[in-house]
Formats: C-alpha cells, structure tokens, sequence
C-alpha cells in the first residue's frame, strides 16, 4: 500500500502550499521517500515531525503547519491504517443523514405535483387545454419549505414537462413522478455540496479554541481562509457568518520579502579588498613589472530607505501592515540602515521615531540630518481616503511637505492601504497627482519598490 | 554509506579530548526529535538547518554527530564579508602574479618557475572544497550563515544540490565523492532566501525541559551533588521564567550554555557556600544577566 492512499498528505500539501510557503514537487517526493523509508512512521507525532522538517522552515511558517495538520487529521485514530477508513465512514455517514432527510421532501414534493396535476389534467381534459408550463411553475415553490431556492431547479424541469399533447393519463402522471424525482435528487445533491463544506468551514474555529496556542491573526492562514471561504460563496445557503476581527493584509510577508530585494543600488564603496586581476595585468603590461596589485572596494547596497509611516487615526486599522512594512524592510532586504519614522496625518511640524509619536523632531532637522542624495522615501498612509474625506488643508500641507522632501530625497512613493477605487474624491487622489500613488497590493507594492529604483514606467501613471 | 544512523546516545568519556585539536569533547544530549531531523537529513542528503535561540547548543550538535558516527569534521564560520566561493576554494592570483615576475627575472629557480605555469598550484581549498574532496564521508557545519550577505545562500545552491563545483581559474571539475552531513545554523538575525530554505531540512532546537537540564548539566559535571544540581537547576529556571514574562533589552532569556558557564563558576566553592548563595542574591549574576536593564530588573527582584 502506497503512503498516499493512505494518508491525506497531498491535501496537506496543497493547503501548505495554498498558504503562501514556498514548495515544489520534490518537497512532496521527498516526504514520500522518507515515508517508504520508515521515517515518520510511528505515530502522527512522528509524522508531523517529519513533514514540518522537510516543508517548513521557520517557526511562524510552523505554526501555520500544525493548524492545517491538526485540521486534516483531526480526531482520527492513533492507528495509520484506521485513518483513511474512519474519514470515509464519516463522509458516509454525513450522506446517509442527508439522504434520510431529503428523502422526505422527495416525497412530499412527488405527492403534491401528483395531486396537482392529475387534478389540472383533469380540468384540462374537459376544456380540452394541455399547457402544463404554468401550473408547475405556480406549483413548484410550494414544494419546498419556506427558505430554501427553487429558482435552478426550476428550468430543467420545464423543458422536461412539456410534453406533445398526448392524451394518455398514465403517460403524464409517469413524467410527473420522474419530475419529481428529479426535483428530490436535485435538491439532495445540493444539499450535499453546501453541507460538507460547512463542516470544512467550522474546523477552524474548534480548532482555534482549543488548548493549543495557536495564532489567528496569521495572514497567511488568513489568505488561505479567504480562498477557501470565497469558493464557498458560490453556495449562498453556505456562506455562514464568518466574521474574523483580524488585521487587514492585501499582502503576504513573503511577497513583501520579495519585493523589497528587489531594491538595491550596488555601488564599490569602502576598502579596497578585491583584487582587480585585468586592471592588475594591465598594469604590469604598461610598466613592464608588478609593483602592486590593484584593488577594488566590494560592492555594496547603497540604497537608503526612509520609510515614513502614519499613525494612529484612521491608519489604526492598517498597523499590523505598517509594522509589517518596517519589519520585512528592516530584516530581509539589504536595506542595513532602513530610518523609520512616523506622523500623524501629514508631517506639519515634527516626524516621530516612534510609534506613540513622543520622540520627535522637526522636520526641518529632519529633511536636513536623515536623507542623504542616496535615500529613497516610501510614504505609508491612507491620505484620508479611509474616511473618504476631501480636506484642502490636508492636501496644501502636504503638497508643501512634499515639495520639500523632493529637493533632498532621490526618490518618493507614496503607498495607499486603500483600494485604489476609494481613493477618488479624497484627499489621496489630489496628492496622487504629486508623487507616484499605489495601492498596497502584490502588484501595487512592486510598482511603489520600481519606483524607487528610479524604474517609474510611464505606463504605469494610470495611478496618477 | 546512506545506513548511517545517528543516536545521540554516544557520550565521550570525561575530559576525552579531540587528538587533533586537543580540545575536550563535551557530551551532547540530543531530544528525539531532534534525532530523528538529524537522520532524515543523513538519509535524504539534505542539509539540515538549525534555528533556535543562542547557546542552545545548535553548533555543536555538528560535532557532536562528527564523534558519534566516528567522521572528520569540517566548519567554515560564516563572517559578514564571507563570500561563498571563499567556502570552495581561494585562488592566490597575486602570488602567482608574483613567482612569474620572479621567474622572469630569474630570480626564483627553474622549479618553482615549472610551478608556475601549473595554475592547480594556487587553489586553496576552503572547508566546503574539503568536505568534497575527502575521501571519507565528512560531517560539514556552516556556521550562523545569517551573518553572510543576504545573497548568500542562493550562490550555495548548485553546491548543495549537486554536490560539485568549479574552479573557474583553472576549469577543473569537483565533484564530492561521498556527500557531507551538512549542518547550517542560524540565529534568524536575517531572513533566509525561499530558494534555499526549499532545499533544507529545517528543525528548531527546543529549549530542554527540566529533567534534560538536569541530565545535561550531570553529564558535564558528573561529580556534583544531585542537591547542588537540583538547587542550580531551580534557580536558573526561576530566573528563565522571570526573563520570558519581560521585555524590552532585559529579556534575552538565559541558556543552556550560559547556565553550565555558571555551574562552572559555583563549582570552585564548596556545596555548603553554593546552596547559602543560591538562597541570596543571584551570585555572580554576570555570567547570567547580560544587560545594564536585566541587572538592574532582576538584581532588585532576587533580593
């Protein structure tokens, strides 16, 4: 028996995959090896073990892992062999429940039309009127309990009950029962898609409430939620409430990693320590005699990241993004010596190291002593298009800020935690006219790190 | 050569000392997981990255694997300027720069003139070089490549994948004859390119728990009481606790090694003096507490 029939590694792996951790097909051949190998074998502990050392490699990317993996094999049996069988027995069990149910409405639904029918046939019969489109379509809601939408069952059925005037009762009342029957199957096929997702929905919240301290507030479960819930919208009846009250993350932190290697300006700076060797055999095919080798400064990232944040107020909700921003910018790029500041609103009179806005300084001091010709400044702030706002006086500061800025930074970006179709009428969209806006999305945070690499494509300026 | 099976129950006698460095070789005691990532990575090939918190003891379970499965053991420590075909081989094109011009003036004899014009000469093998060439299967650590440029560990790829790399200087071909056990530790200070952690196996080294402590300090300190211990123990992790509630610069947690540090230390006075220390103030808390606010916060506390 080969390990993936029985165990449900590859949903596993597609969910960890689905979650933004970075992993290839040989990742998945490997655990099979491991597998066949007699690694991991023992217990789902052990199990568990070995599928975090091979497909996670960090501790966040970790916890993602065990909630997916306790999900999957939740309250299945310590044994492997049990495992595929009892998830079956349960998907079994969950049909004959439904089955039992609908089966009732099949019924009632086959007795009702039955009555009507034979009952405008006979009618019909005497005046000599076949039509049996409207009666079914007045009759067919009645069928169902109140709630429930008939509205896809209905079409099919149509076609099929029109039938060539035929005079044979027997004929009629045997298509009506097939009607019927259809109408019931059709209903029970539905209930069953929207069923066993519900179940699928709800592991989550049993899982976060258990003892094990797990984090919600992870987006990258939170990206993988909203692909699964959304799929689940297709079927109204499904979407159950699922309101989460966590941060708002257009964009994973990977995604953020990524984008931010991007910006580097490689510049020989420093020590010489390098050994040029061409410039060196130059050398000595001038002067006839090596008398010193020539060096080089090595190559470093000379980009100078100001990264200006705001704060509090309607950025309130977008603070787990701006932490994220400084975070990634801080510890995977190559920006060594990335300046964080913070404002309120729009920088007026001082720029603040921290968060809490105590620790400032003006901007005058600012603009001088922290930007240099090599920095690069990304602006983080809704430019109150949150409150869909349009305040003159916002938009005039902050048009002087930027104009000042301009002279000493190299380059300037402003990033929108708006979508970009609220920006219209705000304050944001008048400052978009000044420096180049995006939203804060995959592709909107690629085109901000593009711009200030002095990358700006004009076919881009939609945005302005 | 793959049935290498590492058990983590292998301890070096006391004060056994490594014959070609001279230095003692402390026991090391592994938990099982820990065992088991270090076997699934000898078994898939792969190198197995350790993380955790400092002092844990994620550099030298390298070494520790090195003496149980009785092989050579190689360590290239990562610095900030490390580039990663330092870890392969350094070419001396200055010295050979230098015998030409020797060689032209005749200044150098007609050997080493021959020398020259052979480039191999010049090929300075790094550890990772090494670990290929050996001829026998080699434990390779790559110690805190956090440290290293951010690109890194992305030019280690093809080296790792495929276990061959090439001297560009003179075009030669390496190829390992037995793959490495390849250990890489980091402290997380930087985060590590995708393309690289997709081909490691990862494992994050767990603090030990109470009963592990206890064993590992034994184990280092055979001849100390079981009630020092016990008390040294109680103390250490009071103060652990105490560390983990806390924040800010104070809260770098103490650990593993710091505590055998200390144990040391208490181990020069006679048990009577240890447990009436261990009762007052924290003694010689400067092996334990490593901030100007952790002096201040847990000094007053332990009064």
């Amino acid at each position: 028996m080969t390990p993936q029939e029985e165990l449900p590694l590859l949903e596993l792996f597609t969910r960890l995959k689905e979650s933004d951790i970075p992993l290839g097909l040989d990742e998945y051949q490997l655990a099979l090896k491991a597998i066949q190998a007699g690694f991991g074998v023992k217990d789902l502990e052990t199990l568990s073990r070995m599928c975090k050392a091979l497909w996670v490699s960090s501790q966040a990317d970790g916890e993602i892992f065990d909630y997916h993996f306790a999900e999957i094999f939740r309250a299945k049996p310590k044994s492997r062999h049990g495992i595929a069988a009892d998830h079956l027995k349960e998907q079994i069990k969950l049909i004959q429940e439904i089955t039992q149910k609908t089966s009732r409405y099949a019924k009632l639904a086959a007795i009702v039309s039955a009555v009507c029918f034979t009952g405008f046939f006979a009618v019909g019969w005497h005046v000599g009127f076949f039509s049996e489109d409207k009666p079914l379509e007045k009759d067919s809601p009645q069928i169902f309990p109140p709630g429930e939408d008939p509205a896809p069952v209905a079409p099919p059925l149509e076609t099929e009950a029109t039938p060539e005037p035929v005079v044979d009762a027997i004929y009629v009342l045997a298509l009506l029962v097939a009607g019927a029957s259809f109408l019931g199957i059709k209903f029970l096929l539905d209930r069953k898609n929207q069923t066993l997702p519900e179940t699928d929905i709800e592991a989550p919240k049993l899982t976060t409430t258990d003892d094990q301290p797990f984090q919600p507030l992870r987006d990258e479960v939170q990206l993988a939620e909203s692909i699964r819930h959304s799929e689940e919208r297709k079927h109204p009846s499904a979407s159950i409430t699922f309101a989460r009250a966590g941060d708002y993350f257009p964009i994973t932190q990977r995604q953020m990693k990524q984008s931010w290697r991007y910006l580097r300006r490689n510049l020989r700076e420093g020590p010489a320590t390098e050994l040029d060797v061409e410039a060196t055999i130059d050398h000595i095919g001038r002067q006839g005699i090596l008398l010193n080798p020539v060096m080089l400064s090595p190559r470093k990232n000379r980009t100078e990241l100001v990264l200006l944040s705001d704060q509090d107020g309607s950025m309130v909700p977008f603070q787990g993004l701006s932490r994220r921003l400084a975070e990634t910018a801080q510890r995977s790029g190559r920006l060594d010596n990335a300046g964080i500041y913070y404002f309120h609103n729009c920088p007026v009179e001082f720029i603040y190291q921290d968060t809490y806005l105590t620790e400032g300084e003006t901007i005058d001091a600012f603009l001088q002593n922290r930007l240099s010709q090599r920095s690069v400044v990304l602006i983080f702030s809704d430019g109150g298009a949150a409150r869909r706002a349009f305040n003159p006086m916002r938009t005039a500061l902050t048009k002087a800020f930027l104009t000042r800025l301009q002279e000493k930074a190299r380059y300037i970006v402003w990033l929108n935690p708006m979508p970009q179709g609220r920006w219209s009428g705000t304050t944001a969209a008048s400052i978009a006219k000044w420096v180049p806006m995006f939203e804060v999305s995959r592709s909107g945070f690629q085109s901000a790190i593009d711009v200030l690499r002095g990358r700006h494509k004009p076919a881009l300026e939609i945005y302005r | 050569m793959s049935n290498l099976v590492y058990k983590g129950n292998c301890q070096p006698a006391h004060d056994e000392k490594d014959p070609l460095t001279e230095q003692v070789i402390y026991p090391y005691l592994p938990d099982a997981a820990l065992v088991e990532a270090v076997n699934l990575a000898i078994f898939l090939k792969r190198p197995l990255l350790l993380k955790g918190e400092p002092g844990c003891g994620k550099t030298r379970l390298a070494g520790a694997v090195a003496y149980e499965l009785g092989l050579p053991l190689k360590a290239w420590y990562i610095k900030s300027i490390s580039r990663a075909r330092d870890g392969l081989y350094t070419y001396d094109a200055v010295g050979r720069l230098r015998d030409a011009q020797l060689a032209a003036s005749r200044a150098i004899g007609v050997e080493r003139a021959h020398h020259i014009s052979d480039p191999t000469a010049y090929v300075r093998w790094g550890p990772m070089g090494e670990a290929f060439l050996s001829q026998k299967r080699t434990v390779l650590l790559i110690d805190e490549i956090d440290k290293a440029d951010i690109d890194f560990p992305n030019d280690l790829l093809l080296e790792l994948d495929e276990r061959r790399f090439k001297v560009e200087e003179t075009g030669e071909e390496i190829r390992a004859t037995h793959s490495p056990i390849v250990f890489i530790t980091s402290n997380d200070e930087k985060d590590l390119p995708d393309a690289f952690l997709r081909r490691c196996v990862f494992h994050h080294v767990e603090f030990p728990n109470d009963d592990q402590l206890l064993r590992i300090v034994k184990s280092r300190f055979p001849q100390a009481s079981s009630q020092i211990l016990t008390k040294t123990i109680e103390r250490f992790l009071a103060l652990r606790t105490e560390m983990s509630q806390g924040s800010g610069a104070a809260n770098k947690k103490v650990t593993t090694s710091e505590l055998l540090d200390w144990f040391n230390v208490l181990q020069n006075y006679p048990d009577d003096e240890i447990l009436s220390k261990l009762e007052g103030k924290l003694p010689f808390a400067g092996v334990l507490l490593k901030s100007w606010e952790a002096h201040q916060r847990y000094l007053k506390q332990s009064n």
